[in-house]
């Protein structure tokens, strides 16, 4: 239990850190565009994608998949350097915070643009019949997009191997939930008969486990599931966003009920001040090495492409 | 693929490529027996390839998405949508995601979206446009468009194989013609192809090497342009040359000026609305690639297409409309 605990940890930091760092790259000057960080989110991330693995398995993602990649890779140069623009950057500095892929691992910037995909990858996985399944994570602004609502109807009627995960922090960008939400999440997914799951995600190992029971299942009984995970995003939507819109009272409560300072108070100070330790050193290391690598040269990233 | 009809042609080809590649999929709405799609091209296939053929529910954005999700995957799905006019649900699917990822990711799709667009049925305003422009221009996107000149069946084998999204567009007067080669006419007609998978050809009658006139157009309205060459050829002994791409976009401007390049003046000829058409664009690239002669452009009025005949008749480019440009420019010629 302890090394579990250990690892989860520092899987969690590693994405906290990183983001952490990505900000204040930001503030010196040193990244372009824009990014969505997922701060308080670490442990569904994580929670989740230490069941999976991204040869076997397909995962999708989205416009807020920093700690998705974080937690199936570990490398945290192929984010900084992707966000720099760099050749060491995930896809060489062609996608940014949004586009990013990792073996079967992909995102987009498109709100809920890739669940209908990841259905397709299910097909692909249930046709194959090589044991793989498909995780297709999204936030709640995503439960209101058209497509999505079709590619859970075409999971039921086809029987895919999907789990579709939902981290609801509560706000569609700005906008609360409750003011552009009609009914709720649990009826709408049980009236396309497919079977939903709830986890408030405040702690990090209920989440794990959770998380082991519905991967296993999806992948023993080859039907989809639905996972709604109840979170809070501490970062702002994206990076000038100063999260006017968010209560006191919730951040306090989300503050309280941090999964990864609940999971820190489970671990060992001493053993906790080394992965600390090690988790900076490592960002740093990734740092340095982003910035000393070659941005791309857009002749070689476009040979053969204008036609 | 020489089988006598476009429609035939075509499932011909389906065909082919669900005994040739395993992981080759059709999906589509009503596509399975006893309907066999609403214009009867995947007729028969689901009982000839038990499980290849999935009917999906009316979720265009969803199951175009499933079906970029399946070349993802490494799979070879054929995605039909029912109308062409279909296609405004799709284009976040196209240009957002299935466009992206061959760049993006480094990774082939292949994946062809194949559709029947155009008008003179009497559908009306949503289902007889030519929306093919949708998609002109969209880099990783390639619009191909068969005709009874180009084998339907293996353009689309080929489209299948290009590792990118293709948006093949069919035509709904096209279905039931004979190919070219099937009908009476052919062995009077000299046709020269240039370019291997995607070919451009040229038609010209026996005889009338000397055009007058050089049409350029693709897809449905090759018919007319075919009916108008002949006519003129009886009626006034004028002779007008038919060019053909069947790539549309990226252009395949090369194969058309090797036809074109010493012609004296062109007509291009498109269904689509034409401001900002896919004939502003040919207009352009041929001017910019020297070609010196005069040329002229018809197509689609920008205007709703109405039911009634007369109203459709206004808005579509039809042969009546067609002929008096022809003779007004072939007059000012001589």
């Amino acid at each position: 239990m302890n090394e579990l605990k250990e690892s989860l940890f520092r899987k969690m930091l590693l994405i906290r850190k990183t983001e952490q760092a990505i900000d204040a790259l930001f503030s010196m000057g040193l990244l372009r565009g824009t990014v969505h960080g997922c701060i308080g989110q670490e442990s569904i991330a994580v929670g989740l994608l230490s069941h999976l693995d991204p040869k076997v398995d397909y995962i999708t993602g989205n416009h807020r998949s920093h700690g998705h990649y974080l937690a199936l890779c570990g490398e945290p140069e192929g984010l900084l350097g992707e966000l720099m623009g760099k050749r060491i950057g995930a896809v060489e500095g062609r996608g940014g915070s949004q586009h990013i892929r990792y073996k079967n691992f992909f995102t987009n910037g498109i709100t809920g643009g890739m669940v209908p995909i990841a259905v397709g990858l299910a097909f692909a996985q249930k046709k194959r019949g090589h044991g793989g399944i498909v995780v297709a994570f999204f936030g709640d602004g995503a439960m209101n997009e058209g497509y999505v609502m079709e590619a859970f109807n075409l999971a039921s009627v086809l029987q895919l191997p999907i789990l579709f995960a939902l981290e609801n922090n509560g706000f569609a960008m700005s906008t609360d939930q409750k003011t552009t939400t009609a009914g709720n999440f649990e009826s709408r997914i049980k009236a396309f008969g497919i079977e939903y799951h709830f986890d408030q995600a405040t702690n990090a190992i209920e989440t794990y486990q959770k998380c082991g029971q519905l991967v296993e299942q999806v992948r023993r009984k080859g039907t989809p599931l639905f996972a709604e995970f109840q979170t809070h995003r501490f970062s702002g939507h994206s990076k000038s966003d100063p999260r006017e819109y968010i209560s006191e009272e919730l951040d306090a409560y989300w503050r309280t009920n941090d999964p990864l300072e609940r999971l820190g108070k489970e671990i060992d100070p001493g053993k906790k001040s080394q992965i600390e330790l090690e988790v900076e050193k490592r960002i740093e290391d990734a740092k340095i090495r982003s910035m000393q690598s070659p941005f791309p040269n857009p002749e070689n990233e476009y040979e053969g492409e204008e036609k | 693929m020489a089988r006598t009809t476009y429609i035939e042609n075509l499932r011909e080809g389906l065909k082919e490529l669900l005994r040739t590649e395993v992981e080759a999929f059709l999906l589509g709405e009503d596509i399975a027996e006893p309907y066999g799609g609403a214009f009867k091209v995947t007729k028969g296939l689901s009982t000839e390839f038990p499980g290849r053929v999935i009917q999906t529910p009316m979720s265009e954005q969803g199951f175009v998405g499933m079906g970029m999700g399946m070349a993802l995957a490494g799979m070879k799905p054929v995605v039909e949508i029912m109308f062409g006019d279909f296609s405004t649900l799709i284009v976040d699917q196209l240009v957002n995601h299935g466009a992206k990822f061959p760049w993006l990711y480094k990774t082939p799709m292949h994946i062809v979206i194949r559709t029947p667009m155009g008008g003179y049925r009497g559908y009306a305003a949503t289902h007889s446009q030519s929306l093919e422009r949708l998609f002109f221009g969209q880099p990783n996107i390639k619009v191909v468009a068969p005709s009874i000149l180009q084998d339907p069946g293996r353009l689309l084998i080929h489209s299948l194989q290009q590792g990118l999204p293709v948006f093949f567009v069919e035509n709904k007067l096209d279905y039931p013609r004979k190919m070219l080669e099937q009908t009476k006419n052919f062995q009077d007609l000299e046709i020269q192809r240039r370019g291997l998978e995607f070919p451009t050809a040229q038609v010209q009658v026996a005889g009338f090497e000397e055009p007058d006139l050089t049409i350029i157009t693709y897809g449905g309205l090759v018919q007319m342009a075919l009916d108008l060459q002949w006519k003129f050829m009886i009626e006034e002994e004028v002779a007008i040359k038919v060019v053909v791409p069947s790539q549309l976009s990226p252009l395949a401007l090369n194969p058309i000026l090797g036809f074109i390049r010493n012609d004296p003046q062109l007509l291009l000829l498109e269904e689509g609305v034409q401001p900002f058409g896919w004939t502003s664009e040919l207009y352009v690239r041929l001017k910019e690639n020297g070609f010196e002669g005069s040329v002229s452009r018809v197509g689609s009025k920008p205007l709703v297409i109405g039911a009634a005949q007369v109203l459709e008749n206004h808005v579509l480019p039809g042969m009546d409309r067609l002929e008096e440009t022809i003779r007004k420019r072939v007059e000012k010629h001589e």
